[in-house]
């Protein structure tokens, strides 16, 4: 893997963390690999991103000057995703799509109506 | 590459697959577990497979030996042990967090109530149209059952990554079988393409995507994943020498850990390590032995992280550095050498069906023999339409 370190700053907003980077910001999801007692310590903050190759995805978050931050999360083969990873598809779209393959026939009345 | 030195001194994986059973209520064509499964019912005998005791005693011996943060319990389907709920229970009172590998079928809601706490359900999907899907899963209902556990795991609020096996057989239904994992409440999406091993390989010109399925499918899935935010894994290495993976900005791709700390090593329901599931070899036994003696001692662990396949000796440093070789553990199984590419990467070249020259693939343990499932009256049912529950 090939690092590249790039800036952003670590934002808490709602109940959840985001990277804000070029004026975009993006949802930090917090489980398992992602200590969120280390993550409250970097709001405000402006980290060092670590992405992978050939992939966009931040593996880490690093304190700028160097001093360790978050851990990164690991995706490797074949392993289930990480538990990090989870939690950012929105309730409306989720719903939306099951109305949408209800309406196509991939999905029954029956189950649309169990999935709420 | 890190030098001998820093080898040496590695620290202690976190992660390990606890392969609970090798029995499976499924007769999936493409299963690329190592031993295959035993195609059995689930009070056939359990071949030796360790009880629940000796079970949570070889999951504290490992917790005391190895900083273990994650245990995926796989199989076989890992739920059809009834100790299922006693053996989560005792790897969630280790502060340790548990995924359970399974084909979704036996997600009833009693179950997933007793399982749930905790845990992460990885759940296979092969197709949004019922006859496809129990088609590649080797058994009619297998769809209906995996579509209820799924929903069954919603209701219960649980944690459930939907997993997609890419095959020549479903790789037209990615984008319709994703939206509906979305549907159905999935938190990420897995995308494997079929891995090659000793069991599967017979099958590899029927199922096998070529490079230009994978391109599509992931293509769909970058789009999915901008779309709807979700995150999406494609886990078993897509070599890059094979499709070039770096401009699928979205989706988060799988490399081999090497044997390394960030490995996976796979214990079987006997005890005996492997570095992965993948991996036909067995490094030794956690029964008898410690983790850390075989972690460090065991010489096959330099080999497979130091053997590079000699198709690999001439390509591109800026791959070779990213894809360390492909997945030797596919190598190892169907060419019994770790200096033989993925057999993934010859097959997809224009002319792999002419110059792969395989030798034997290598199966540690005897196969039980059934008749070709291609050949089987089940499986030349015509394929219908959208699929219903």
């Amino acid at each position: 893997m090939e690092n590249k370190p790039a800036i952003g700053t670590v934002a808490f907003k709602d109940g959840n963390y985001f990277l804000e980077v070029e004026g975009k910001q993006h949802a930090i999801p917090v489980g398992l690999h992602v200590d969120v007692a280390q993550l409250k310590q970097l709001v405000g903050q402006k980290v060092e991103i670590v992405s992978s190759e050939p992939k966009s995805f931040v593996i880490g978050l690093v304190k700028a000057g160097g001093v360790a931050g978050v851990r990164p999360p690991r995706i490797i083969c074949y392993f289930p995703a990480d538990p990090n990873l989870f939690g950012v598809v929105q309730e409306d779209a989720r719903a939306a799509l099951a109305k949408q393959l209800l309406n196509e026939g991939i999905l029954s009345q029956a189950n649309y109506e169990k999935l709420g | 590459m890190k030098n001998s030195a820093d080898f040496e001194s590695r620290p202690l994986p976190k992660t390990f697959v606890l392969e609970l059973t090798r029995r499976c209520n499924n007769h999936c064509l493409y299963c690329y577990n190592e031993g295959g499964a035993l195609q059995s019912k689930s009070d056939s005998p359990r071949n030796g497979e360790m009880g629940t005791a000796e079970l949570t005693d070889l999951i504290a011996k490992l917790c005391a030996e190895t900083p273990v943060e994650t245990i995926a319990l796989s199989g076989g389907e890992p739920l059809l042990r009834e100790d299922l709920p006693e053996i989560l229970s005792f790897i969630n009172a280790k502060g340790i967090a548990p995924v359970v590998i399974t084909n979704g079928t036996l997600l009833t809601p009693e179950k997933v109530a007793a399982t749930k706490d905790g845990v992460t359900y990885e759940v296979t999907l092969l197709s949004y149209r019922e006859q496809v899907h129990d088609k590649l899963a080797g058994r009619r209902g297998a769809w209906k059952a995996a579509i209820d556990g799924m929903i069954n795991v919603r209701q219960a609020r649980g944690s459930l990554v939907a997993v997609f096996v890419a095959t020549k057989l479903n790789v037209a239904d990615l984008r319709k079988t994703a939206e509906l994992s979305i549907a159905l409440g999935a938190g990420a999406i897995m995308y494997n393409r079929m891995n090659l091993g000793a069991h599967n390989l017979r099958y590899a010109d029927r199922l096998l995507p070529t490079p230009d399925m994978i391109r599509e499918n992931l293509e769909v899935l970058d789009g999915l994943a901008a779309q709807y935010g979700i995150p999406v894994a494609a886990s078993v290495v897509i070599e890059p020498c094979v499709v070039d993976v770096r401009k699928y900005h979205h989706v988060h791709f799988g490399w081999c850990p090497l044997a390394g700390e960030e490995s996976y090593f796979t214990i079987d329901p006997l005890g005996n390590v492997r570095i992965c599931n993948h991996s036909p070899v067995v490094l030794g036994n956690l029964r008898r032995e410690r983790f850390s003696d075989i972690y460090y001692n065991n010489p096959y662990l330099r080999l497979f992280r130091d053997t590079w396949p000699d198709e690999c000796k001439e390509c591109e440093p800026t791959l070779k550095h990213m894809c360390c070789g492909g997945c030797k553990a596919s190598a190892e199984q169907c060419c019994g050498t770790l200096t033989r590419v993925d057999p993934f990467v010859t097959l997809s070249r224009p002319q792999g069906a002419t110059s792969l020259a395989l030798p034997a693939p290598v199966a540690r343990r005897r196969v039980e023999t059934h008749c070709s499932p291609f050949e089987s009256p089940f499986f030349d049912q015509k394929e219908g339409g959208p699929g219903r529950e």
